[in-house]
């Protein structure tokens, strides 16, 4: 019995612990978000995205039941997989978004270089006339 | 008629010369655009001269081919020629690719290997290029009186040029279908006419392997996500 009653401790305290630490990264989380919202490098909509996902998470920590209590209605079955698929959704949004950046960066990067390609024409132009006048 | 020839290059130092020099006989003009070689290609560009432009970094053939066709119609050219740097296409086939606009019969010519009777095409190139056509069917709308779906040798005339530069959106490997279905989709004339393309194991070795047909795809399916 005196060691259930440890155990039972032990695991109170390593799961305050946990929350703790993961209620301190999510304040760091929205406090850098904060951060690049205010310097101007990030969106109005962007930013309240992030905020929400944020505090999202904050939620789930602090009262992990929640979690289990919404996957029930959304017939998922645990809290824990509910967080899963979320992940598993945010992740593939994430990498959708970068992925579109990466192409406008491409297309930019395209419309560069062609530009500076041509940048010389006017002068090979010249060359040009001068090789078909000798060609005749 | 003004015709100039677009060559794009990427590290074709060793076969661009020879392709040059048959190909200045035939044109009037030759635009070479390397596209970001670390060999010497400019420079056997420059010796042969043509004009050349440089991508200072590499960016596909298809984003070569715009900057030689826009560089080409600014040199005042009244038929482009697409012609491989890499020695593939025969520049005996240029008279007969460019005779159709010169009759008025079409403003948009594409070399197919497939009406060459005496092509000889490996079997590996011959999937490839099959599963192209039924993608480019399928996917693009491209008409199936197209016989080669994959066809670099082309000509058209300032017109059509004008106008592929603003619907042109592909820079790497897909270019060569979107071509293909923007003018089907355009009001353009366009026919086919047989050339003969000449495999080597150097030209198979760097032409379309199997797996990039997936990569066309991807660039397709990437260009309607984010566009």
């Amino acid at each position: 019995m005196e060691f259930r009653i440890i155990s039972s401790h032990s695991h109170f305290y390593h799961f305050m612990l946990f929350r703790i630490f993961a209620l301190l990264f999510i304040t760091g989380a929205l406090w850098l978000t904060n951060k690049q919202h205010k310097a101007g490098r990030m969106r109005g909509t962007i930013f309240f995205a992030w905020c929400a996902l944020w505090l999202a998470g904050a939620v789930v920590v602090a009262v992990p039941d929640l979690a289990s209590v919404v996957a029930f209605y959304l017939g998922i079955g645990r809290g824990v997989d509910l967080v899963l698929y979320g992940a598993l959704a945010l992740g593939s949004l994430f990498i959708f978004s970068l992925s579109a950046r990466l192409y406008k960066i491409e297309k930019d990067l395209s419309h560069i270089v062609k530009a500076l390609a041509l940048k010389d024409l006017p002068k090979k132009e010249e060359e040009h006339k001068v090789e078909q006048k000798s060609l005749l | 008629m003004k015709i100039i020839a677009v060559v794009p290059a990427y590290n074709e130092a060793k076969r661009l010369g020879d392709v040059l020099l048959k190909l200045k006989t035939k044109v009037d003009g030759v635009v070479v655009v390397d596209d970001g070689s670390r060999d010497a290609t400019e420079k056997v560009a420059r010796e042969m001269g043509a004009v050349t432009l440089k991508h200072i970094v590499n960016r596909g053939q298809g984003l070569a081919l715009r900057t030689g066709t826009e560089a080409a119609l600014r040199l005042g050219a009244d038929i482009i020629v697409h012609f491989d740097a890499d020695g593939q296409h025969d520049d005996n086939f240029i008279e007969n690719l460019i005779q159709p606009i010169k009759n008025g019969q079409a403003e948009v010519v594409f070399g197919s290997r497939f009406l060459y009777r005496e092509q000889c095409l490996p079997m590996g190139r011959r999937i490839v290029l099959l599963v192209g056509k039924v993608f480019n069917m399928v996917f693009l709308g491209v008409s199936k009186k197209i016989t080669d779906p994959q066809s670099g040798l082309r000509a058209f005339n300032k017109n059509a040029g004008n106008w592929l530069l603003n619907y042109l959106t592909q820079d790497r490997m897909a270019h060569t279908s979107e071509i293909l279905a923007q003018i089907i989709k355009s009001d353009f004339m366009w026919t086919e006419i047989p050339v003969k393309i000449k495999y080597s194991a150097e030209t198979l070795a760097k032409g379309q392997k199997g797996f990039d047909g997936f990569k066309i795809v991807w660039q397709f399916v990437r260009h309607k996500l984010h566009r």
